[in-house]
C-alpha cells in the first residue's frame, strides 16, 4: 500500500511538472501584462503536434528542442501583431481576444493534422519501466520530472540571476516603475509572452506521449493550470510549481482514493486555499487585487 | 422608453422573418433566451465594469434545478422556474462573497475556476444529473394552464420573458442603483471615498447577473427538454461575453443585437462547415481588434453625429 | 462539402419556405408546418446527425461516407419509389444538447422524412427523444449502451449498432474460455455505456466463475491512466478489462504498454475499431469485440469494401482501409432505404411496419434481424485480437479476427431484456399510426 501511495506520488510529480511548466508562462505573463493567456492550452497543443511533425523525421530529442522553439516564435508573433496593440484597452479585450484565437487555433490544428487522435509513444529508450528495488516507475515518466526540473530551474534562473530577469519581477510588481526606469517594457512583454509560449510548447512536447496527441488537448489542461496559478499566487515563479506539484499529487492520490472525485477535488483545494489565503499561496497581498 | 416598445414589436413579427430568413422556430427562441441572459450580463460587464467568465454556471444550475423538479415532483412550471432562478440566485450570493474582494483579472480568472467546478459537479454526480448524459425527457408542463407544446407558442413565452428582462434591466439602469453601477466602472476608488459601501453594489450586480442567467437557463432547458454539463462550461461563459462585446458593451440595444447575431451564425455556420469554431473564432477577433465598441456603439455614434 | 445541397435544391426551398412564410404570416396560432406539401413528389429526405467537429469528428465523418454511399447506390437506380435520396447532414459533436438542436432543426426547418446518424450515446438517446415526441423515424448508428433499445427504446428508434451486452457477452466468452482467468479488474469509463459493459461482462465472467478483483471508474476524458494502472498493477488481475471508447480507449491502452503491464496480464475490451487503434498505434494489444472489420471474408462485406475503397480510397493515404464506421452507415441507409420501397411509401407507419421482424444480409455470417419487440439489430459479434507488428501493412492488420458469436447466442432474449429495464415499445396508435 505504501509502495502504490510512493508510486502515485512520483506519478503526481510528474504531472504536476507539466502544469508548473504551462502555470509559470501564464501566472509571469498575468503579473507583467495583465493578460490571461486563453489561448495558453493552444500553445500546449502546438508543441505536441511539433513533434508528432518532427519525430519521423528527426527523432525525439530534437523534435523536443523543436517544439518550444517553434511554439515560442508562434507567442512572439502573437504578442507583436495582435496582443500589442491592444495593451492600452481594458485586460477584457485581451481576454476574448485569446479566447477567439484558442478556437482558431483547435480548428486549425484539425485542418491540418486532421481529427482523429496521433499516435504518439516514448521513444524506445525511454518507454517501459524502471525498477528501483521492487518498485517500477515509468522510465518517460521519471524522465519528464528531469526535464521540466531542469527547465524550472533555468526559467528561474533567467529571472532571479539576469538583469533582465529580475526587471520582469520587477515589473510583475510594479510595471509603472519599470517603465519609469526607461526599459523598454514593449520588448520586455514580448519577450516574456515568447517565453511563456515556449515553456507551453515544451509542456505539450513532453506530455505528447502519455497524455494523447488531439486537437482539444489544450482544452484539458488549461483549466488545472489556471487553478494552479491561483492557488500559487498570480505572478509568482515559485506559486506556480508549488502549486503545480500539489495540483499534480492531489489528482493523483484521489485516483487511488476516490476516484470518482478526482477532478472535482481540484476545485475543493483551491477553495480551501481562498478561504484561508485570499491572495494564493505565494501571492503578494495587494498584486492583482486593486 | 422607445427601445423597448421597438424590442416589443421586433419580438412579436420576428416569426415571420425568421422562416424566409433560413432559420425555424426553435432558433428564434434560442436567440431570443441568449438575449435575455445577455441583458442581465451587460449590467454586470457593461455598467458595472466587472468581467465574470463563469456566469454560464448559475445558466446551468437554474436549469438543472428546474429540470430535476419537474422530473421528480409535482411542482407546476412557474414554481420549478422560480426555485431554479432562486438556486442559482443563493449560489451566486455564497461565490460572489467568496470572490468579490477580487478586482479585475483576478476575479475574472476565479470566476473561471469557480464556474468549472458547477460543469465538473453536474459531470461527475450522475445519480443527480445523469454525468454526460445529462437529464432528459424533461416534461414542458403548462404555464397556469397555457400549453407551451407548439414551437410558436414556446417562442411567445420567451419573447414575453425576454420582454420583461428587458423592462426590468431598463429600469435597474435608470435608477439611483444603475447610476451608482457607473460610478463604480468610471472610478471605484472615488466612488468608495463618497462613502457608497462598493463590494456591496458589485455583490448586487454579481448576483442580478446570475438571476437573468438563471432565467435564461430554466427557458433554455424548458426548449430543449434537455439539461447537459456543457451548458456551464467556460466556453459557453465565454460565448456571453462575445455577444456582450459584438453587440455592443454598456448600450442598452447592445446585448440584444449581439445575442440574436451570435447565435443565428452559429447556428448558420455550422450548418456549411465543420470548422465553424475557427470561423466564430475569427469573427471575435477582429470584433476585439476593430470594432471594441460593438455593433450599437458604433450605430449609436453615427446617429449622434448624423443628429449633429 | 458534400453536405450541402445543390443549387437547384435550395431554390425549391426557398419556394416552400417562402410559403411557409405566408402560412406564418396569416397568424401564428395556425401555422402548420407543411410537410404534407413535400410528400410523394420532391425527393426524399434524410436528416443525418453526426459529429463533424470534436473528439469523434473522425467516425463521424466515416459514418456520413458510408450512408452516403448508399444514398449514391440508389440514386444511380434511379432513387426510391422514383424520388431521389437527398441527405442533409448536421454537425453535432458529443454534446446532447446540440444533438437536440440539430435534430428540432432538420425536423422543424427542413423537415425531413427520416432522422439517421449520431455517434455517442448520451446524443443517440436525446435525438431518440426527440424523434418519439416528433413522431419521426430515427435509425440510429451509434450508441451502443443497452439503454437505447432497452430502458430508453421508442417504437420511432431502430438501432443499428450492436447493443453493449451482445459485445461483451462475446468478448467476455472467449476470454472467459481461452485464457480461463481467475479474477479480472475492470477500468470503467464512468457514463451509460462504461456501466453496462461491465455489468454485461460481469454476468459471462460470473458464469465461469471469474472473480471481479476491483472496479475503478474513471471520469469521460481521462487522459492519464498511470494512477489507475499503478492500482491495478498493485492488485495483479490476470485480465484488465478496459470499458473505455475513443481517447479514452486510446490512452489507455497506450499507458498500459508504457508500465510494461503486458507482462503480468492480458487486456481486454467489449468494443474497438479502426479509430481507436489508429491512435494507439504500436501500442496495440488486447482482444476486443468488433461490430465489423474490413478483412471480414464473406462476399457481402468484400463486395462493400471494395465499394468503399473505389469512393473514397483517392482522397485517403494509401494504408486507408473502411472503418466500422464505414459499415454502420451504410448497412443504416441502405436498409432505411430498401424499407421505404418494400412499403412504397415514405410514410413512417408504413416503414416501421416493413422493418418490424425484417431478416436480412447484414453483410457478416449469419442473417441480421430487426427485432419487432425492441428495434434492435440483432447480427454477429465479432471477436478480434489487435496487434500492430513489423508485419503491418494497412488498416487491415489492426485487427486478426478469431471469431464470431452469432446474434442469437450473444443478444439478450425477451425476459433478459425486460430484466435489464427493457421499456415495451410505445404502441402505434401512439405515435399516430
Amino acid at each position: 500500500m505504501a509502495f502504490t501511495i510512493l508510486q502515485q506520488v512520483v506519478n503526481g510529480v510528474a504531472l504536476g511538472m507539466l502544469l508548473a511548466l504551462m502555470a509559470v508562462g501564464l501566472t509571469v505573463v498575468l503579473g507583467l501584462m495583465r493578460v490571461i493567456n486563453m489561448a495558453h492550452g493552444a500553445l500546449y497543443t502546438l508543441g505536441a503536434y511539433t513533434v508528432v511533425t518532427t519525430f519521423d523525421r528527426w527523432g525525439f530529442l530534437p523534435s523536443l528542442l523543436a517544439a518550444p522553439i517553434a511554439v515560442g516564435v508562434i507567442g512572439l508573433v502573437l504578442e507583436g501583431v495582435l496582443i500589442r496593440p491592444i495593451y492600452q484597452r481594458d485586460p477584457l479585450h485581451t481576454l476574448l481576444l485569446t479566447f477567439g484565437l484558442a478556437l482558431i487555433a483547435e480548428d486549425l490544428v484539425r485542418i491540418v493534422w486532421g481529427d482523429a487522435p496521433y499516435p504518439m509513444s516514448p521513444p524506445e529508450l525511454l518507454s517501459g519501466i524502471l525498477l528501483l528495488g521492487d518498485l517500477p516507475f515509468s522510465k518517460y515518466r521519471l524522465f519528464v520530472i528531469v526535464v521540466s526540473a531542469a527547465l524550472m530551474l533555468l526559467t528561474w534562473m533567467f529571472l532571479a540571476r539576469t538583469q533582465l530577469g529580475r526587471t520582469v519581477l520587477a515589473g510583475t510588481f510594479d510595471r509603472e516603475m519599470v517603465r519609469v526606469l526607461g526599459i523598454r517594457i514593449n520588448l520586455l512583454f514580448t519577450l516574456v509572452f515568447g517565453l511563456g509560449a515556449a515553456l507551453a510548447g515544451l509542456a505539450g512536447a513532453l506530455a505528447s506521449p502519455i497524455r494523447g496527441v488531439f486537437p482539444g488537448m489544450g482544452s484539458s489542461i488549461i483549466m488545472p493550470s489556471f487553478v494552479v496559478v491561483i492557488i500559487g499566487g498570480m505572478g509568482s515563479f515559485g506559486g506556480a510549481l508549488i502549486g503545480g506539484l500539489s495540483v499534480g499529487i492531489i489528482i493523483s492520490l484521489a485516483v487511488e482514493f476516490f476516484p470518482a472525485a478526482s477532478d472535482v477535488v481540484v476545485f475543493v483545494l483551491l477553495a480551501l486555499v481562498l478561504l484561508v489565503r485570499p491572495r494564493g499561496l505565494f501571492g503578494v497581498e495587494g498584486l492583482l487585487s486593486r | 422608453m422607445r427601445s423597448i416598445l421597438a424590442l416589443a414589436v421586433l419580438l412579436a413579427v420576428a416569426p415571420l422573418l425568421i422562416v424566409p430568413l433560413g432559420g425555424y422556430h426553435a432558433l428564434l427562441s434560442e436567440m431570443v433566451i441568449f438575449a435575455v441572459f445577455a441583458i442581465g450580463f451587460n449590467l454586470l460587464l457593461g455598467y458595472t465594469g466587472i468581467l465574470s467568465f463563469g456566469h454560464a454556471a448559475y445558466f446551468g444550475l437554474a436549469g438543472y434545478t428546474m429540470g430535476l423538479l419537474l422530473i421528480h415532483s409535482d411542482l407546476p412550471l412557474w414554481a420549478a422556474m422560480l426555485a431554479g432562478v432562486l438556486a442559482a440566485g443563493v449560489a451566486a450570493v455564497i461565490i460572489g462573497l467568496l470572490i468579490i474582494r477580487k478586482a479585475g483579472i483576478y476575479f475574472a480568472m476565479l470566476t473561471i475556476a469557480f464556474g468549472q467546478m458547477f460543469f465538473f459537479v453536474a459531470m461527475r454526480w450522475k445519480s443527480v444529473t445523469g454525468g454526460e448524459d445529462g437529464l432528459s425527457d424533461i416534461p414542458r408542463k403548462t404555464l397556469f394552464g397555457l400549453d407551451l407544446s407548439s414551437p410558436v407558442r414556446f417562442y411567445y413565452f420567451t419573447a414575453v420573458v425576454c420582454l420583461a428582462a428587458a423592462v426590468v434591466a431598463w429600469r435597474v439602469i435608470h435608477s439611483s442603483f444603475g447610476d451608482v453601477l457607473r460610478a463604480i466602472r468610471e472610478n471605484e476608488a472615488r466612488c468608495a471615498a463618497i462613502g457608497y459601501d462598493v463590494r456591496r453594489y458589485k455583490l448586487a450586480s454579481f448576483v442580478i447577473a446570475a438571476l437573468f442567467a438563471a432565467v435564461s437557463g430554466t427557458l433554455y432547458v424548458l426548449l430543449l427538454r434537455y439539461a447537459f454539463p456543457q451548458t456551464m462550461d467556460w466556453i459557453r461563459s465565454g460565448n456571453v461575453v462575445v455577444m456582450s462585446l459584438v453587440g455592443g458593451l454598456g448600450t442598452f440595444s447592445g446585448p440584444i443585437v449581439g445575442a440574436t447575431l451570435v447565435t443565428f451564425l452559429n447556428n448558420y455556420i455550422s450548418f456549411h462547415t465543420r470548422y465553424w469554431q475557427l470561423v466564430m473564432g475569427v469573427v471575435f477577433v477582429v470584433f476585439v481588434m476593430f470594432f471594441p465598441r460593438g455593433i450599437a456603439g458604433y450605430v449609436l455614434e453615427a446617429r449622434r453625429r448624423f443628429r449633429r | 462539402m458534400a453536405k450541402k445541397k445543390s443549387g437547384s435544391l435550395s431554390r425549391r426551398e426557398f419556394v416552400k419556405v417562402l410559403g411557409g412564410g405566408v402560412i406564418a404570416a396569416a397568424g401564428p396560432t395556425i401555422f402548420v408546418p407543411s410537410r404534407a406539401w413535400a410528400q410523394g413528389t420532391g425527393p426524399i429526405r434524410i436528416g443525418n446527425i453526426e459529429p463533424l467537429s470534436g473528439p469523434y469528428a473522425d467516425s463521424g465523418l466515416d459514418e456520413m461516407e458510408g450512408a452516403q454511399l448508399a444514398n449514391e447506390d440508389w440514386n444511380a437506380k434511379g432513387g426510391v419509389l422514383g424520388r431521389k435520396i437527398e441527405m442533409i447532414t448536421e454537425d453535432a459533436p458529443s454534446n446532447p444538447g446540440i444533438g437536440v438542436q440539430k435534430a428540432k432543426k432538420l425536423v422543424e426547418r427542413d423537415q425531413v422524412d427520416f432522422l439517421t446518424g449520431t455517434l455517442t450515446s448520451s446524443v443517440t438517446v436525446a435525438v431518440s427523444d426527440v424523434a418519439a415526441t416528433a413522431k419521426v423515424l430515427f435509425m440510429a448508428f451509434g450508441s451502443h449502451a443497452d439503454d437505447t433499445t432497452g430502458s430508453r427504446s421508442h417504437r420511432t428508434t431502430f438501432r443499428t449498432t450492436n447493443q453493449n451486452y451482445a459485445l461483451s457477452t462475446a468478448t467476455a466468452t472467449w476470454v472467459a474460455k481461452n485464457w480461463k482467468p481467475k479474477q479480472v479488474y475492470h477500468l470503467t469509463a464512468d457514463y451509460v455505456w462504461g456501466h453496462s459493459a461491465r455489468a454485461s461482462m460481469n454476468r459471462i465472467f460470473e458464469r465461469f466463475g471469474v472473480k471481479e478483483a476491483g472496479n475503478d471508474l474513471f471520469p469521460l476524458g481521462t487522459s492519464d491512466f498511470s494512477s489507475y494502472l499503478i492500482k491495478v498493477r498493485g492488485v495483479k488481475p490476470d485480465v484488465l478489462v478496459v470499458n473505455a471508447y475513443g481517447a479514452d480507449q486510446i490512452n489507455c491502452v497506450k499507458q498500459f504498454k508504457e508500465f510494461g503491464l503486458g507482462s503480468n496480464m492480458q487486456l481486454c475490451g467489449p468494443l474497438s475499431g479502426t479509430p481507436m487503434m489508429k491512435g494507439i498505434g504500436t501500442a496495440a494489444t488486447g482482444v476486443w469485440g468488433l461490430s465489423w472489420h474490413s478483412t471480414v471474408d464473406t462476399p457481402g462485406s468484400k463486395k462493400l469494401r471494395d465499394a468503399l475503397m473505389k469512393r473514397y480510397a483517392s482522397s485517403k493515404k494509401p494504408e486507408w482501409r473502411p472503418s466500422y464506421r464505414h459499415y454502420l452507415g451504410y448497412v443504416t441507409h441502405q436498409q432505411l432505404l430498401e424499407a421505404i420501397a418494400r412499403a412504397k411509401s415514405t410514410n413512417k407507419c408504413a416503414v416501421i411496419k416493413a422493418l418490424e421482424g425484417h431478416k436480412f444480409d447484414g453483410l457478416k455470417w449469419t442473417q441480421s434481424q430487426w427485432r419487432a419487440w425492441d428495434h434492435q439489430n440483432v447480427q454477429d459479434v465479432i471477436v478480434a485480437k489487435a496487434k500492430r507488428d513489423a508485419s503491418w501493412k494497412s488498416e487491415d492488420d489492426y485487427f486478426e479476427i478469431l471469431g464470431h458469436l452469432s446474434g442469437a447466442e450473444a443478444y439478450p432474449d425477451e425476459a433478459m431484456w425486460k430484466q435489464m429495464g427493457g421499456r415495451p415499445l410505445e404502441p402505434m396508435s401512439e405515435i399516430g399510426c
